[in-house]
């Protein structure tokens, strides 16, 4: 089989807390693939860790002292790099009893080692689009400029006039109306939807071997939401990019990954091609999934007007990180027969089916790892 | 039947917006019809569901009726009381019967202040309760939004979303009102939370009997709440009806349009038509938020699936003829040409 566009590592990205005093252990061991082709959607509450997963990959973890460790591998056009070599030698952690008590990095050597290693690497075989589309394009520039800058930028067309050509070409593929026209416009005259449209084409106009979409439709509206999500799914057709979807909306994941990826507490609990995973009736599964999915009011809980299944409790705070499963605590399948298991040890990322994957004590493969 | 709690009559309110110096000097500025002519009832102990895509005055309608912001015409009764005009001080005892859960999670929650002082402060606006009344009743509402104690010695910034809008919740409650218009209550949260946060709003209504105006861009959300759905576009209602119905027999071409951003929606007729999204309607729907020009007729026509399946009908765009509500049975009313 192929080697994977993109495999991340057992990454692990952390931030400081002023406000706490302690370190979050945002992305907290998370390995993952995505093969040539295809998209993983990574699905979420906020603090599970999905976007700084995808931050952390695109190089662009700003807060300290971010990535501390793991392997990012990215093969495209023929070449094989690990986007985060020789890191080791920049970070050092010490931890106590679940808690990350200090962190040893040296930030400018570090940063220094990351930049020579993205260079040619972020905006040309990874491209990302961004929720909030506005705030990410140029306020002061034209998107038809801000598009041929890209173009000339990261593809072999360095003229002005192809670049140009080329840019209106983008613009017609993510169904702008007259592109032409739309190419002088200031992304202030544009609606929310429109500024999506132009950062998919800037995005995509690079010719990335990988696209890393960011909640893409948060903030905007329902009906302006299933646009975007309709194009994004013809581009997917049409051009048969790559791309790494991080969202918190699980119709959205649904509609347009081929794997999923859902993850709690900054690790991955539950992996698997799209349509196992979020089968109403899947054989096994994580209970968190299933408690996710519950959330969302069903046809027949409507119908019935019954109770939706909240799940109790708060969001993991990533500070203290528990000995056991990092659900534990909400979890409302725990046994007789596994409750040591769960309260005492992390359980392995085990595959419960061919390619599908579940992190917890309830499924007899993690119990023999 | 239980009795009608809020009448609104062909509410409209207006913002003017001044831009430049010209219009700053001459007085003269665009007027903004946020809400342009809605009527609509609420029975005690009832839900009603208002949706609508943002900037269509979803949010101005149910600031208006609590009178934070006057409304340019139209009438509001509220417990048989005209409403409208009643002045500061003849409103105040009228306060505490009309509240409004913000969508912002912070909003009402005193940075500086614990929990307890917050719920303090909302218990003694009105009244002047003894400190032993007021621990009953803090404690009372700790257990109603299910709350536990020790976050009372709490500040605001030391609670996670889901127990900000608690407490949120439980000052609102505290002055006991019997109207409250949740503006967005759960969008700001978790999706683990929303499902907390709408099973406790659903339980206080059947405890306490509060009614509900319930604002919010989740359909599936305000279906399962609702027992009456309002869809509103640019001002205006162009559908209201039972809940079931305006989800799965929608007879207006946008309520098809809004609910078809479902992925696992049952289809419908209008919403299975409204999904073969052609490139070229999509380019007719960039236009619409566009108050500077107001559209000649339908509103929604620019946008409009069927107004194109008709092969443009001049009714559609006549002046003359906005669609205005008309009744299509069961007290299912819609505002289309051809519904």
């Amino acid at each position: 089989m192929d080697a994977p566009l993109l495999a991340i590592e057992n990454l692990r990205t952390y931030f400081y807390s002023r406000a706490k005093r302690a370190f979050i252990r945002s992305v907290d061991g998370v390995s993952l693939d995505v093969a040539r082709g295809e998209t993983l959607g990574i699905v979420g509450e906020s603090g599970s860790g999905k976007s700084v997963t995808a931050l952390s990959a695109a190089g662009l973890v700003t807060a300290g002292p971010g990535v501390i460790s793991g392997r990012i591998h990215l093969h495209s056009n023929g070449a094989q790099r690990d986007l985060l070599d020789g890191l080791e030698k920049y970070a050092r952690v010490t931890e106590q009893d679940g808690r990350v008590m200090a962190v040893e990095k040296d930030e400018r050597g570090w940063r220094k080692h990351s930049e020579a290693l993205m260079a040619g690497v972020r905006g040309k075989e990874i491209a990302m689009i961004f929720q909030n589309p506005r705030s990410a394009l140029n306020p002061y520039s034209t998107i038809g400029k801000q598009l041929v800058e890209t173009i000339r930028l990261h593809t072999s067309l360095k003229g002005e006039s192809e670049a140009r050509e080329r840019a209106v070409h983008w613009l017609e593929r993510v169904r702008i109306d007259s592109p032409r026209l739309r190419f002088d416009n200031f992304p202030y005259g544009m609606s929310g939807g429109m500024c999506q449209r132009a950062m998919i084409a800037m995005a995509l106009s690079a010719e990335p071997s990988l696209l890393i979409a960011d909640e893409p439709t948060t903030g905007l509206d329902a009906t302006i939401q299933s646009r975007i999500v309709d194009l994004l799914a013809q581009l997917k057709t049409e051009t048969g990019i790559t791309t790494l979807l991080i969202s918190h909306d699980i119709s959205v994941i649904q509609r347009l990954s081929d794997r999923i990826a859902v993850m709690y507490g900054g690790t991955v609990v539950e992996t698997g091609r799209a349509a196992e995973v979020l089968a109403p009736q899947a054989q096994a599964r994580h209970p968190y999934t299933a408690a996710l999915l519950a959330s969302i009011p069903s046809a027949e809980t409507i119908r019935r007007k019954s109770y939706l299944q909240a799940i109790e409790g708060e969001v993991l705070d990533t500070i203290e990180v528990p000995r056991g499963c990092r659900f534990y605590g909400r979890c409302n399948r725990v046994t007789e027969a596994i409750r040591e298991s769960c309260a005492g040890l992390e359980p392995p990322l085990e595959e419960v089916a061919p390619g599908h994957k579940v992190r917890c004590w309830l499924y007899p493969a993690a119990g023999k790892a | 039947m239980s009795q009608t709690i809020l009448e609104v009559t062909d509410l409209r309110k207006d913002y003017s917006q001044r831009r430049g110096l010209f219009s700053m000097l001459t007085g003269q500025g665009r007027v903004i019809p946020a809400v342009d002519g809605v009527s609509f009832y609420i029975r005690e102990n009832e839900t009603v569901g208002l949706v609508g895509e943002s900037g269509c005055g979803k949010t101005t309608i149910g600031r208006t009726v609590l009178r934070l912001t006057d409304a340019s015409s139209g009438r509001i009764v509220f417990d048989g009381r005209d409403i409208t005009t009643l002045s500061r001080a003849e409103l105040r005892p009228l306060r505490r019967e009309m509240q409004m859960i913000f969508q912002d999670l912070d909003a009402g929650l005193n940075p500086g202040m614990r929990v307890r002082d917050i719920l303090r402060e909302a218990l003694t606006v009105h009244e002047r309760p003894s400190d032993a009344e007021i621990a009953g009743r803090i404690r009372e509402l700790l257990e109603q939004v299910s709350l536990k104690d020790s976050k009372l010695a709490n500040f605001p910034s030391e609670l996670s979303g889901g127990e900000k809008r608690r407490v949120g919740i439980a000052r609102v409650l505290a002055v006991r009102p019997r109207l409250i218009v949740a503006d967005e209550p759960t969008s700001a949260l978790d999706i683990s939370i929303q499902a907390q946060v709408v099973n406790l709003l659903r339980d206080l209504q059947k405890n306490l009997g509060l009614t509900y105006l319930f604002i919010s861009h989740d359909l599936p959300v305000v279906e399962l709440v609702s027992q009456k759905v309002a869809v509103m576009y640019l001002g205006r209602i162009v559908e209201m009806g039972l809940a079931e119905n305006i989800a799965h027999q929608p007879r207006h071409p946008y309520t098809g349009i809004l609910w078809s951003s479902f992925a696992d929606k049952e289809t419908t007729e209008v919403t299975r038509r409204v999904r073969n999204v052609t490139v070229e309607r999509e380019r007719r729907a960039w236009g619409v938020f566009d108050f500077e020009q107001p559209t000649s007729g339908c509103r929604f026509a620019p946008r409009c699936p069927l107004y194109k399946d008709r092969g443009h009908p001049a009714v559609c765009t006549d002046p003359a003829s906005e669609p205005q509500l008309r009744d299509v049975g069961h007290g299912h009313v819609v505002a289309c040409h051809f519904a």
